[in-house]
């Protein structure tokens, strides 16, 4: 199981484990690759609290959290 | 919080990382195990923190990616030093400080007593001072056995203590035995000399409690001021009756008796009261020992006058005098005025008095079985007066010197007899 784990703690803050990188990251988007597929999270002020190899955290005004499985089949 | 007094204390670097294609910096650096944090978006690249360390170990992989890392601040306590490298003083000055505080905790500064309640803490350092251990002695010098083994000794009504040294002050922790006090008391003042018991006042007796000596008189006697209530002396007698000796000893009983007692209190009606008129002078001084440094003077011209002083020993701690000590002496202006009391204001004022008299009475022991004192008002004064009904304790230890004639009287007796 290398499922992403996402944690998301009201709409202010999202910690994501088990994820491979950031693909893009702006003030409004973060894109972060993982093993499935992609995670967007889409909102305002979005920062990057801390980044290391097995965690992330990102803090802001979280509006919209997709995934997008296009490359995982059934 | 503590994270980042850490993060500050090793000191780290905010770097700008812009390029082709900053995240597989990003990546890049999480694979390597490079810390980041507080990252934000910032043109065309990012913004990050990261610590010294890894920061030295960014310049392959920025090659490798194509990044440009530019440098945008530099924090924490590292670069703090750095950039103040060239103060001398204050380096000086910080390892003073560590070494002051370091020597001045090798010191006792303070002694702090608890638990004392009979034995006041002037008294306790007094003799500890007189034993060796005040403040400022060296904390390495301080024998706690020995403070505990010579206040056992000295103070016997103190039955538990304990020093201990608790940082650069001397704890010492007491408990006192509140039961045998009284009976030291007897023990002070308990010399064998023989007494005998004599009335303190007139009265009727109504209840006489001997425990040594012979009593003299009964219950229902009438006994007049110095009158002998209780004879501290036993006659020793024969088989035929005569007196062969006499044994002395110490008179102890309780003998009550009924007495009556004047109360007489006089107030005028008329009164000088002191009225302030706010004029005051004021001088601030610092006496250092005997040298005084005072700033002002309390001359002055008022017709009457009063000087308060206050001083204040500066102490550090608890029980640590410096020799130093701050006051001010303030001079204020007075003048008389003539006030009369009322009728209700002097009443009151009477019987506030025969009150606290009755309390004090009271206090004492003394057992109060009623009284017709009246308040009498005449022109200029009033007056409280009647006679008080009571029943108290009357013996009072009677004269030594006669009881050394007596003895000399037993010792011819003993001497015709031999």
């Amino acid at each position: 199981m290398k499922a992403a784990v996402v944690t998301v703690l009201g709409d202010f803050e999202v910690c994501i484990e088990n994820y491979r990188g950031i693909t893009e990251y702006t003030e409004c988007l973060v894109r972060v690759q993982t093993k499935g597929g992609q995670i967007r999270l889409a909102g305002k002020d979005l920062r990057v609290e801390y980044y290391t190899n097995d965690e992330m955290k990102i803090t802001g005004k979280i509006e919209c959290i997709q995934f997008d499985n296009k490359g995982e089949r059934p | 919080m503590i994270r980042s007094f850490i993060r500050y204390l090793k000191g780290y670097v905010k770097i700008r990382a812009e390029g082709f294609s900053p995240e597989r910096f990003l990546n890049m650096c999480s694979y390597h195990q490079i810390f980041i944090w507080g990252m934000k978006p910032c043109g065309n690249g990012y913004e990050m923190c990261m610590s010294i360390r890894d920061f030295r170990r960014l310049k392959p992989l920025a090659k490798k990616t194509h990044t440009r890392i530019v440098l945008s601040g530099r924090y924490g306590f590292p670069f703090f030093l750095f950039r103040y490298r060239k103060r001398r003083a204050f380096f000086i000055g910080a390892f003073l400080c560590v070494v002051l505080i370091k020597t001045y905790s090798l010191f006792i500064w303070d002694i702090h007593f608890e638990g004392n309640s009979r034995w006041p803490d002037e008294t306790l350092s007094e003799y500890l001072r007189s034993e060796g251990v005040s403040p400022l002695m060296l904390k390495s010098r301080v024998d706690c056995p020995g403070i505990v083994k010579n206040i056992r000794k000295e103070y016997n009504d103190i039955v538990w203590v304990s020093a201990s040294i608790d940082g650069s002050r001397l704890k010492i922790q007491i408990k006192e035995n509140e039961d045998t006090f009284p009976q030291e008391n007897v023990d002070v003042s308990g010399e064998e000399t023989p007494t005998d018991l004599i009335a303190s006042s007139d009265g009727v007796i109504t209840s006489i409690v001997t425990r040594s000596g012979v009593p003299q008189v009964h219950v229902g006697d009438r006994v007049k001021k110095g009158d002998l209530l209780v004879l501290g002396r036993v006659d020793v007698v024969d088989d035929s009756g005569e007196v062969t000796g006499y044994q002395y000893q110490r008179s102890d009983a309780d003998i009550f008796a009924d007495t009556t007692m004047e109360y007489r209190d006089e107030i005028s009606l008329t009164y000088k009261e002191k009225v302030y008129d706010g004029k005051e002078k004021y001088l601030p001084y610092v006496r250092f020992r005997d040298y005084t440094i005072s700033v002002g003077s309390l001359a002055n011209k008022y017709d009457h006058s009063e000087v308060i002083s206050k001083e204040q020993p500066l102490k550090a701690g608890e029980n640590f005098y410096l020799p130093v000590s701050l006051g001010l002496k303030t001079a204020k202006s007075y003048a008389f005025e003539e006030k009369k009391y009322s009728e209700e204001e002097v009443r009151a004022l009477l019987s506030r008095n025969f009150e606290r008299f009755y309390d004090d009475l009271a206090e004492k022991g003394v057992q109060i079985k009623g009284n017709n004192v009246k308040i009498h008002l005449y022109a200029d004064s009033a007056v409280a007066s009647g006679t008080l009904n009571m029943n108290e304790r009357i013996t009072e230890e009677a004269d030594t010197e006669i009881l050394t004639i007596e003895r000399k009287e037993t010792d011819e007796s003993v001497g015709t007899d031999d």
